[in-house]
Order: structure tokens, then sequence, then C-alpha cells
């Protein structure tokens, strides 16, 4: 089983205090904040893993972002991936959604021949959860997200469940297929030391915009980003307290009240 | 730091989320209930995480001497009681490692490495700690037998541990090739050897610190580790693989207790600033306190990296870092408490597990009074 997993590299949640935004770009300022791979990723590793440890192949990562993210790509690879792919270029620069998924259908058609390309429903900085369905329209797939369940079915394809707000869905789902996993659909591993001392003698490819075939530079980087952040504003959340006065019966129905228009119950 | 490299990096993440995930959670249990941390030993030792101070030649990963302080440092951080636990893993199975048998390596050391087993160092008794000539424990040889008869006392692991390096005196009239002190392995559950009470220590809840006692307790010739006639210089000389690895323990112990204090005094407001921003008298505090926690580091450090090159004259360096990283993490732990204020002293807030901790540094694998007297003796 061939199996391609895209990860993102994004600022470490846990110095979530520490992001700054820039009030010209209205991006994220990254400087002196550690990065890791997207939380949601791991979880489609780990997948990745144990569809390869039942049914044996191979485990391609694959990342759009500068050079600097090798580091997280030798990371996902101490886990147990075989090999890596860093698609690296100024020109692939600023890229939104849609121009983040377009070059990486281009990264995975140039590698081609791949079962299952699985990815985390959404990153843990931009969460757009646009870049799963998007995948797999550029590749041409069927593709599912918010996906809490994966198995191989006896019968070919794959059973899998997607999470709604009301409930679950199971799908039938024809390979090869793109799947966006939410952090319900496993636990994650811990990597073991031989994979960190293994995971520095693995390949690990950089590619170039030059290098993937037939891509039309229109459609990558900031040119080809038809999103744009317009501005932003912080959120101050503060604490009220309010005293609900009546009988206990006018108290417990302003109670319910409250709790139906804040609490969403 | 002048020691990382990108493997190292990984490795400090790795053990970072493991602690997060799997010592976190457990350290309620192990202060409330004295819980032993089988299970995360165990998933350790699948990572891969206790080969990392076990040689290659026996399916470990070096002995990789830094690569094995990041790992204590980093639970450390966490829990000290479970960085030290592993620590003591290294010391219950230091001396089976240089004088077992293939058969013992192959049967109690390598399931050791992989967290399937757990050993335990049986050395002190009631006569006095370092003082071996004093022990009573003896070893009879009766045909193809080894025969126990005598106490242990403070034996890390007690009730835990699936097998007992046992520290015994020779019983006279002994002949050649038998020295005067025989050291013995004892496999839990064997007749005649039972364990007693279990200590109520001041920190380290979790780890299980108690009596053993030996009633004509039997095993076969082959589990004789070695035979020797032991003073208390070759007793010195073990000494800084103990020191060094118990030390980086207290670094990381250090590092947690700051680096929440820290925290806390940069979130706590103070009318419209920070406590850390309201007074220069904690920040210099806190700068004094990451000063010590540095010049710790870099003694640490230096150790692991000269013990990686294979320079392994480091004894009074390496109980240097035990003797002051003991200290350091005291008043490290004990300052974090003033710092935080009365927040600071509530149990729940987890300042105090680290102050109790840290005094168990001093005495644990060998007092701080008596690795003074060995520098001592060496001036």
């Amino acid at each position: 089983m061939k199996i391609a997993v895209c990860i993102k590299v994004a600022p470490d949640p846990d110095q979530y205090n520490k992001i700054k935004l820039d009030s010209e770009t209205k991006t994220l300022v990254r400087e002196g904040i550690d990065s890791v791979i997207s939380s949601t990723d791991l979880h489609a590793i780990e997948l990745a893993l144990q569809l390869k440890s039942k049914f044996g192949g191979k485990i391609s990562l694959i990342s759009m972002g500068p050079p600097s993210n090798d580091k997280q790509l030798r990371e996902g690879l101490s886990y147990g991936c075989d090999d890596a792919w860093l698609l690296c270029d100024r020109k692939l620069g600023g890229a939104d959604a849609l121009a983040t998924s377009y070059t990486l259908s281009k990264g995975i058609e140039k590698l081609g021949g791949f079962d299952l390309v699985l990815l985390g429903n959404a990153s843990d900085d931009g969460s757009t959860a646009h870049v799963p369905s998007q995948l797999g329209e550029w590749l041409g797939l069927p593709h599912l997200t918010d996906v809490i369940g994966f198995e191989m079915a006896d019968e070919g394809g794959a059973l899998v469940k997607k999470e709604l707000d009301n409930g679950v869905n199971e799908y039938r789902l024809r390979l090869p297929a793109v799947v966006g996993v939410t952090k319900r659909l496993n636990k994650v591993r811990h990597p073991s030391v031989m994979g960190i001392f293994q995971a520095k003698n693995k390949p690990l490819t950089v590619l170039s915009a030059t290098d993937l075939e037939g891509l039309d530079e229109g459609r990558i980087g900031l040119a080809g980003s038809p999103t744009q952040a317009a501005g932003y504003r912080e959120v101050a959340y503060g604490r009220e307290c309010v005293e609900i006065e009546g009988s206990d019966a006018e108290k417990a129905a302003e109670l319910v009240k409250i709790l139906k228009t804040y609490a969403s119950i | 730091m002048w020691y990382m490299n990108e493997e190292r990096e990984q490795l400090q993440k790795m053990v970072r989320d493991f602690a997060e995930a799997e010592v976190r959670p457990f350290v309620k249990e192990m202060e409330e209930h004295d819980a032993f941390p089988r299970e995360i030993i165990r998933k350790a030792g699948e990572l891969g995480l206790i080969a990392l101070s076990f040689p290659e030649q026996i399916g470990g990963m070096g002995p990789k001497w830094v690569e094995m302080g990041i790992f204590l440092e980093e639970i450390s951080r966490v829990s000290n009681c479970v960085g030290n636990t592993f620590a003591s893993i290294n010391a219950g199975t230091a001396l089976l490692l240089q004088m077992g048998s293939p058969e013992l390596i192959q049967n109690y050391v390598i399931p050791t490495m992989m967290g399937q087993m757990i050993p335990a160092s049986a050395q002190s008794e009631p006569c006095g700690g370092g003082r071996i000539q004093d022990f009573t424990c003896t070893v009879a040889i009766e045909g193809n037998e080894l025969v126990i008869n005598g106490g242990k006392i403070f034996c890390t692991n007690a009730g835990h541990a699936d097998y007992y390096t046992v520290n015994c005196r020779t019983k006279a009239p002994y002949s050649e090739p038998f020295g005067s002190t025989s050291l013995v392995l004892v496999p839990a559950g064997t007749p005649g050897l039972k364990v007693g009470h279990i200590e109520n220590k001041v920190g380290w809840h979790g780890s299980s610190t108690g009596q053993l006692y030996f009633t004509d307790c039997r095993v076969p010739m082959s589990n004789l580790l070695a035979t020797f006639d032991m003073d208390e210089s070759m007793l010195a000389a073990g000494a800084f693989s103990v020191a060094i690895t118990m030390a980086c323990g207290m670094l990381g112990g250090a590092e947690g207790v700051y680096e929440k204090a820290l925290a806390y005094a940069k979130e706590r407001m103070h009318g419209d600033k920070s406590l850390f921003d309201s007074y220069q008298a904690m920040r210099h505090t806190f700068a004094e306190l990451k000063m010590e926690i540095e010049l710790l580091r870099g003694l640490v450090f230096g150790v692991l990296e000269d013990l990686d090159k294979g320079d392994y004259n480091v004894a009074v360096r390496a109980i240097t870092a035990k003797v002051k990283g003991a200290r350091i993490f005291e008043h490290v732990a004990s300052e974090c408490i003033v710092l935080c204020g009365g927040n600071g002293t509530i149990v729940e807030n987890d300042f105090e597990r680290y102050y109790r901790d840290a005094k168990m540094n001093s005495i644990g694998g060998m007092s701080i009074n008596y690795l003074t007297d060995v520098i001592a003796s060496q001036l």
C-alpha cells in the first residue's frame, strides 16, 4: 500500500501566547516561536503507520514550505515513514488554502501511484479545513473530511466514519482517495529512539517549482491565492458575574434561558 | 545548547511529549497512593529509552551518555521521582552488566533494557551506610547453592523489583577463589526472601524504598555475579555513574519547578502588571536561580560529553554534580515556593512536591556528606 501524508508546519500551540500579527501583511510573525508538525497531521501519520503495519507498503511525507521544514519532515520520518518530499520555492510563498492544495496536488502527481492521501482535517494555525477537499478535487479523487474512523474493507476500498454535528455518517470509500482526519481518529504514538536515529539516513528530497510538471504559476503562491486576510482584531475574553433574582422557580427558569442563549444547550 | 544537534533535539522533544503524556497524569497516583510507575517503565523500554545507557553488544543504543542525560533531565522536569527510578535501573544493572554471565545478561539485563523487568540493588544495612566491612548479610556456599541470611534496608524498588543484586559478606570459612564480598542475584519470589516495611519518605512518593529479609534464601551458584575482596575505595570508584545519572535528574527537577514558577509570576497580575514585572527583587531572584541551573547544566553535560568520548576520569566532577546538584535543586525549589507566595505553599499547585523530591537527592544514591568525604580523600 502506497500512502502519501501531507504535513503542515505550524507554530507550536504551547507558544501561542508569544504570537504576534504583522499589521502590514496580516500574517503571523513567526520569529522566536518554535515550529511543529500541525497536530492533526500527526493523526494522519498514525493512521498511515497502522495501515503499513497491517498491509505493508511505503509512506511518503509531503510538505510545502521553507527549507527549515526539513526538521519537521525528519521528525515525521522518525515515526517510521519511509521518505520525505519538501516543495520549497520562493514562488510558492504566501499561498492560501487553494494555492497550497494545488501545489500539493502537483507534488503528489509527480511522485505518483498513491493508494491513499492522508492529511489533518484542519491545521493548528490557519484552520480553514479547506485543503483536504480541494486536494481531492485537484487530483480528481474521492475525498472525505472530518474522519473519525478508517479501516480497510475485505471487499476492497475502505470503511470510513465521518463526524457530523449531530452524528456520524459511514461511507464505503473507493481508493485511491484523499482523507482528512481528526484527532478523534486515533492516539498518536511516540517515535522510538531507534526511529529518531534512523530518520537522519532516510531520503528527504527538496523539489522546486520547476520540478513540478505542468505547474500553472498563476495558481501558486500569493498570486494564485484568491483569499487574503483583510484585517484582524484582538478578542478579549472576560468574565461577568450575573446575579439571578426571584423565587427558586424563577431563578431556575432564568438560568435555563441563559444556558440556552449562551451555552447553546 | 552546545551539546545539542538535530537528533538530540528530536529526542528531547520526544521525551518531553512522553513525560507530559505518560508521566504527568500518573504523578497524582504516585503522590496519593505511592503507586509504582511500572507501566511508564514498560513504555519507556518499548521506545528504546532505557536502552540508551546499555551497550550495543547486547542490543542497546550506546551507551550514549548525553542522550541518556537528556532523557533523565526531561523526565525529571515532570517528576524527579520517575527520573530517579530510571537512574536506579542503571544502578541496579551496572554490576550485573560488568560481572554477570552471558546467561544472566540474557535472562535479566536484556529484559530490563526493554522495560520488562525492574532491578534493585540491595546494599545498605542497619549497621551503617558505606562501611561494607561491617555488613552482616552473609552468603554461604553449600554444594552448588548459595545460601543467604541477613537483611538489607533502604533498597530502592523493594517489592516491585523482579530481581535483586545483593551485596553479601562471604561467610567464613571461605576458600579460594572466593573473596570476602560476594554479589548475588536473587530473583523476586525466591523462597527465603521477604520484603519488609516500605518506608514512608518525605519525597519520591511512588519510588518504593524498603527492607529485605533473607532467611536461608537459596539460589544456584550460577547467580553469583562476582566475589572479591571489596573495600570502600571500590564503592567510591563506582560512585561516578550513580552520581552523574542522578545529577541529570536534579537538573531536570530544578528546571521543572523553575519554569512553573516563572510562568506563574508572569501570568499572575498585580494591578495592571504581572508579579514578575512588579518586583525587581523577584526578577533578580529568578535570574539568580537561572544562573544556578545553567551552572549545573554545564557541569552535568560536560561530564556526559567526556564519558561519550571514552574519558572515564570524571569521578570528582560527577560527584560534584551530584552534591552541588542536590543543593541547587533544593534551593531552586525552596525559592520557587516563596516566589509564588501563598499559591506556592498549596499542595495541589505542585511546587512543594519538587521541594520534597529535591531533599531526597541529598541522601538517595549515596549521601552528599559521604560523597563530599570521597572528594576530600582525594585532595
